[in-house]
């Protein structure tokens, strides 16, 4: 029986075969070592943590840097991946079996295929398929074991020393999350129960703000009624918690205490006790706000000449944990003198319920028919919002209130009383200041300008000038009533020139209410007719020099006088303020002639003396020099005493208060603390004051 | 004859020569000098004390020595060694400390010194000065430790001063919101206050008993207005024996003062500014201008208008204040109103306080001046090695005019 | 002679802040007749909400109606006291389910602080006149009107132990609302207790 023919393609079908075979062989080797980068360097990190506690942050690097690794050495190794040529194959195949002397290599190489029928005798003579073959099989075994016995060790060697570290410690490297100290062990005969604390702040649910973890805090700051939980290492005695009064007992399990408790209204400190150990821990708390209520409509307060119709109101609110509800509140007041009498209610409540809302809107209509208002009766009103604070109940926010007043009738007939808003003058006074302001910009532009355009320019400020003059002028002489006969031109005529104040007051105030006004604050000798139309007039007059200087092309000229007419036309706003709002009739008391006429006398006595602004300063700068004493000897009871300290200025002082909280912490850390110190002495110590020289009088 | 002349001069050449032989010689067995440097100075006294040197002198590099070498360089001098030193100009540093007479008691620095100075404490740096040759004043509340200020070639140190008892403050006034505010500004700063406030005839509201009025139990009297008048006849006394008084300008206006009072007052003055400026706050009060006696000082001025001054009244201080109304500050003036009133008000009545603790200069005190005290001015260069040995000048000119003649008279009558 | 002390009116935007205009020159008129306290004949009425209310560091303020101060008026107020400022407040009304007296206390509590009962041993009700019961009652409450109650206490705002707001519901306005000339016709003078108002405000 003769052996099979081999043919030449039955061995490039042997030889494509260990190509594939040493593919698999590279990739596997490379899949694995990026493995044991990744498993190693997680062993790595626990092994450290295990004895040097490694921050949250480094540890929360651990597993994204060893992916990034793994990944780095299948990047830079990519080319692995590559199929492996035959001739390669080949070679390699040639170099473990030098008695084929490159025949294989021939054999497979397709220049050749068909073309040289020795080599293809060749091949059948010497059974080339047996002897690649054989060399396949002993070969590749070997070398595949060879390429991935390294990084299989190391994986092996790297999980089982993951099994053997501390599961916490495996655990605060895989998941690192906040609060997690307490999972990494410690030696028993180091295990101070206080020595590390991890505090869980819940804020209440009306809040809506998340759970937060710290971990070896000196203070707590959290919403009142927060639900704060603090836990730490079991040691060998239980843990007590006093606060206030009361002492409360840990709870004991799984090898830690843990306490909880709520957070108080008012600032105060809680003490921790194990065995000789002492801690303690301020807790501060933070208000709730109340919800900031803004009054969009109506914009001012208003008089209105009759009692109907309806007020529109609009109103923003904005809580910083949620709004509740929110309403319009409007009391109406009528009467006069000694005799009132009030109604009040609300409109337009509006809950808000589902989700925590920050900010909200109220719009409601006020019917001032339906509260019957008469003349000279008010309603104020104002928005109101409350919070959903569930522990310590609502806190309400309030808006401005607006006061509505209906005009009596007869309040006309001594001085009118435009229905805001807004008043007249107050437009005036605006427009008055735009012109003001073009006048002073034309002015600055005279340089840059031509004459002509300049000029022109001019005379049209003067214009806007003579137009609002001549506003001005209606408001004064309707309400002097000196334009009942004068309309259209004679009117205008009336007020085509300079006007004498005192002589036109004069003649109004005899002909509205002579002797029966009362006079006005600083202005003793007027009454309200004369007080509130005399800026009118001044500023009307004024108005009508800075509109001649603006014809003439003179802004320069004309600006002091638009200034004054802007100052009178304030003053008309305030005189007219004062009138509206009433007027104490001024007695004036001889002081001379009662000057201690009394029968009665008094008696003698004695004034209790004010305390010291701030009696503390120096008491606390002498204990601060003990604690830094005690820093020495005793760190953690001068980090206590540090943080009650801080509480004690927290109120105070909250730039001390946070020097002696790094303190504090400095201490708690051990090291160099002799910066946190001088920063919270300077701190308690006030700044330093420097003077130039030295005082010729010795002491400052 | 000229042959003999030739002997002459050459002998008298031989006997000059041997003559400055001599001297060095003698100089020579008399002692011998050594050179010191300032920063080795103290290792060299073993070498300065087993050998007959009686002549040393110090080179200065950084700074005067300590005081107990500049003691010991002193001891030699008197010994009888001729002690010289050289070395760049020294400079010191000035530092005077002592505790503000106000209730919390700062302490108060006044330093000078050429250059940039520092000044500390034992914790760290307090303050710094580019130039401190005008003299600067820190005032500081809690510096630990001792305190020095640090010159460039010299450091100045002091502890500080132990604190003092502060004694009350006796405020007389109407009843007035300046009264008020007043008394309310001291007690809140930390003073403890009595007061006077007359409301009626016979009537008043006081606070605190009354002390006799004397340096044992008031620091200062703070006279508001006319109800000083009061106690006039007693002020002045209490003054001269050492206490303070401040006088408000009505105060001042009172005849018993006359002879105490720092300035004459004038009629009072509206302020320049038609309202409050919380900005300005001194400026915005009105004012009543003060006449300066000749030998008092200005405390406080707006321009060239003082506006505080005080002087010295025996062993007492008075200050006169020019301001009207500053009770208006405190309600009007801006955010830090309340408190800048309340230091304005303890700073005055401290400026008068009797009650001083000293002030505690440097310990070294003035160094640069005992060093010269006990060693002399400085030299103008270092001598190298051995003293010179002092041979006249005229001798190597006279030698050589000799020697010269004598040369000549040979060469021209031929011999060699 | 410039004056030590004039009688402030406070004006607020709400109300009837002009209730009792014959007030400040009863009170000017009774500080003249007891002390020699140098007061101004005429008392002045400034907006609670400008900056003039700095230069008097005692304040009346009293009304019918409901009052409801501005954000200005609440900041002004509170800094007002804050540095030393003393507001007298009298409910005209003389009812504690008045609207008055409901808004005030409202208002105060929030710009200045809640306010609470004023012990009768304190020192405003010795401060010039003795007053051992507490504040004077005034015909208003003995006439049964308002609220036909008897207030025993003041109420206040207090600062340490100094009166920062001093709140009455006794309608004193209306007890002291009369022109000081008519005091001749009176037995006893129902002012009294406004001086020492005054006295306590200028000297503590």
């Amino acid at each position: 029986m003769s052996a099979p023919m081999t043919t030449r393609l039955d061995i490039q079908a042997r030889v494509q075969q260990a190509a594939e075979s040493l593919r698999v062989a590279r990739v596997s080797r490379l899949l694995l070592s990026a493995l044991a980068c990744f498993v190693s360097v997680w062993a790595a990190a626990t092994a450290i943590d295990t004895f040097v506690e490694l921050s949250a942050s480094v540890r929360q690097c651990v597993l994204p840097g060893a992916a990034v690794a793994a990944s780095l050495m299948l990047w830079v190794g990519r080319a692995q991946f590559h199929a492996v040529t035959v001739e390669r194959a080949a070679l390699w195949i040639e170099e473990r079996t030098p008695s084929l002397r490159y025949a294989l290599v021939t054999a497979v190489d397709p220049r050749y295929a068909g073309r040289v029928p020795e080599l293809d005798a060749h091949v059948n003579t010497h059974r080339y398929d047996d002897a690649v073959r054989s060399v396949l099989r002993g070969v590749l075994r070997g070398v595949l074991w060879g390429v991935v016995r390294q990084p299989v060790f190391v994986i092996c060697g790297a999980v089982v020393a993951l099994l053997l570290l501390p599961r916490g410690s495996v655990a605060r490297v895989a998941r690192p999350s906040p609060g997690d100290t307490l999972r990494r062990e410690v030696p028993a005969v180091s295990r101070d129960p206080l020595a590390t604390l991890v505090v869980v702040v819940e804020p209440p649910a009306y809040a809506g703000m998340p759970r937060t973890t710290s971990e070896d805090p000196s203070s707590v700051r959290a919403l009142v009624g927060s639900r704060v939980t603090i836990r730490g290492r079991r040691g060998s005695d239980a843990v007590y918690a006093t606060f206030d009064t009361t002492r409360v007992a840990a709870q004991d399990g799984d090898g830690r205490w843990q306490l909880t408790m709520t957070m108080p209204g008012a600032s105060s400190v809680l003490t921790l006790a194990s065995g000789a150990h002492r801690r303690l821990l301020s807790l501060e708390p933070v208000a709730d706000s109340a919800p900031v209520v803004v009054l969009i409509a109506p914009a001012r307060d208003s008089i209105l000449r009759r009692p109907n119709g309806s007020l529109v109101l609009n109103a923003e609110l904005s809580d910083d944990h949620g709004l509740a509800s929110g309403a319009f509140e409007y009391i109406m007041s009528s009467g006069s003198g000694e005799s009132f009498t009030f109604k009040s209610g609300t409109v337009g409540a509006t809950e808000f319920p589902g989700e925590p809302k920050g900010h909200g809107t109220l719009s409601a209509r006020l019917s001032i028919d339906a509260l019957e208002m008469r003349p000279g009766d008010l309603v104020h009103v104002r928005a109101v919002a409350r919070d959903r604070n569930s522990v310590s109940g609502p806190t309400l926010g309030v808006s401005e209130t607006r006061t509505i007043r209906i005009a009596r009738a007869d309040e006309y007939d001594s001085v009118a009383v435009d229905a805001a808003p807004p008043p007249e003058p107050e437009k005036n006074a605006l427009s008055q200041r735009m012109l003001l302001l073009m006048s002073q910009a034309l002015e600055k532009k005279r340089r840059a300008l031509a004459k002509g355009a300049f000029v022109a320019e001019s005379r049209a400020i003067a214009l806007d000038q003579t137009r609002l003059r001549k506003r001005v002028g209606e408001i004064v002489f309707q309400r002097l009533g000196e334009s009942g006969g004068e309309e259209g031109d004679a009117l205008d005529r009336r007020l085509d020139r300079p006007t004498n104040p005192d002589s036109v007051l004069a003649a109004a105030d005899r002909a509205t209410v002579a002797n029966s006004g009362t006079a006005l604050e600083g202005n003793a000798d007027e009454t309200p007719v004369v007080a509130v139309n005399r800026p009118l007039l001044e500023a009307y007059n004024f108005m009508w020099s800075a509109s001649t200087e603006l014809e003439l092309g003179e802004p320069g000229r004309a600006i002091p006088w638009m200034q004054k007419a802007l100052d009178r036309l304030q003053a008309a706003r305030s005189a007219e303020r004062i009138y509206l709002r009433g007027k104490v009739r001024a007695v004036v008391v001889d002081i001379a002639k009662v000057r201690l006429s009394g029968k009665d006398k008094g008696i003698a006595s004695v004034r209790a003396s004010r305390p010291a602004a701030d009696p503390g300063r120096a008491l606390r700068l002498t204990r601060f020099d003990a604690m830094v004493e005690l820093a020495a000897r005793l760190p953690s009871a001068a980090a206590d005493s540090l943080v009650l300290l801080r509480l004690e200025v927290l109120a105070p002082d909250r730039d001390a208060a946070q020097k002696l909280e790094a303190a504090a912490a400095a201490v708690r850390r051990g090291g160099d603390v002799t910066a946190a110190f001088v920063a919270a002495r300077r701190a308690l110590a006030g700044d330093v004051e420097r003077r130039a020289g030295i005082s010729l009088w010795g002491a400052p | 004859m000229r042959v003999w002349a030739e002997r002459a001069l050459r002998g008298a050449a031989f006997a000059l020569l041997a003559w400055a032989m001599w001297r060095v010689a003698a100089a020579n067995t008399v002692g011998r000098a050594v050179s010191l440097e300032g920063a080795t100075v103290d290792a060299s006294w073993p070498r300065l004390l087993s050998s007959s040197h009686d002549a040393a002198h110090l080179t200065i590099a950084n700074g005067l020595p300590a005081d107990s070498t500049r003691d010991v360089l002193a001891a030699f001098a008197h010994a009888g060694v001729r002690m010289t030193w050289s070395g760049p100009s020294v400079s010191a540093v000035a530092l005077s400390v002592e505790r503000v007479r106000e209730p919390d008691q700062s302490l108060l620095m006044r330093v000078a010194g050429p250059g940039r100075v520092v000044v500390r404490d034992a914790a760290s740096m307090l303050d710094s000065a580019a130039d401190a040759s005008g003299g600067i004043t820190v005032v500081s509340a809690g510096p630990q430790g001792m305190l020095r200020a640090v010159g460039s070639s010299a450091t100045a140190s002091v502890p500080p001063p132990a604190a003092m008892r502060m004694r009350t403050i006796l405020v007389l006034g109407r009843a007035s919101w300046e009264t008020k505010f007043t008394v309310a500004a001291l007690e809140e700063q930390g003073w403890t206050v009595e007061s006077r406030v007359p409301v009626a005839p016979g009537t008043a509201v006081t606070t605190g008993a009354r002390q006799p009025l004397d340096t044992a139990h008031y620091a200062a009297v703070v006279a508001i207005d006319s109800a000083a008048a009061e106690l006039a006849a007693a002020i002045v006394p209490f003054v001269r024996s050492g206490g303070g008084l401040v006088l408000l300008a009505d105060a001042a206006r009172l005849s018993a003062f006359t002879a105490v009072t720092p300035a004459n007052v004038g009629a009072r003055q509206s302020s320049a500014k038609r309202s409050f400026d919380a900005t300005a706050p001194l400026a915005s009060l009105n004012r009543t201008p003060l006449t300066l006696r000749d030998d008092a000082v200005s405390l406080d001025s707006s321009g060239t208008a003082v506006t505080v001054a005080a002087r010295r009244e025996r062993a007492g201080r008075v200050a006169v204040v020019g301001y009207d109304e500053l009770w208006r500050w405190r309600l009007e003036g801006g955010d830090d109103a309340v408190v800048a009133h309340r230091r304005w008000w303890s700073r005055t009545v401290g400026a008068v306080a009797a009650g001083a603790g000293p002030a505690t200069n440097a310990s070294e005190g003035a160094p640069v001046a005992r060093w010269i005290d006990a060693l002399g001015g400085s030299v103008a260069r270092a001598p190298s090695g051995a003293p010179s040995v002092p041979l006249p000048q005229w001798l190597l000119p006279v030698l050589c005019i000799i020697l010269l003649a004598e040369w000549g008279s040979r060469r021209t009558r031929g011999a060699r | 002679m410039s004056a030590d002390f004039t009688f402030c009116t406070v004006q607020y935007d709400s109300g009837d802040w002009d209730s009792a205009p014959l007030v400040p020159a009863n009170l000017i008129d009774s500080v003249a007749r007891y002390t020699s306290i140098r007061v101004a004949p005429t008392g002045v009425s400034v907006p609670l909400g400008s900056r003039d209310i700095f230069r008097y560091p005692l304040a009346y303020l009293t009304g019918h109606l409901p009052v409801r101060f501005t954000d200005l008026e609440r900041r002004t107020l509170r800094e007002y006291c804050d540095r030393g400022g003393l507001l007298f407040v009298d409910d005209h009304n003389h009812d504690v389910d008045g609207v008055f007296h409901k808004t005030c206390t409202d208002e105060i509590a929030r710009a200045v602080g809640p306010m609470k009962e004023l012990s009768n041993a304190h020192p405003l009700f010795n401060s010039f006149f003795t007053f051992e019961d507490g504040p004077p009652a005034t015909s208003h409450e003995l006439n049964g009107w308002g609220d036909n109650l008897i207030h025993k206490h003041l109420q206040a705002v207090l600062h340490g132990d100094r009166i920062a707001v001093l709140y009455s519901n006794k309608d004193y306005s209306s007890e002291w609302g009369y022109h000081p000339d008519n005091k001749r016709f009176m037995s006893v003078d129902n002012t009294k207790f406004g001086v020492n108002v005054v006295v306590y405000a200028l000297t503590r």
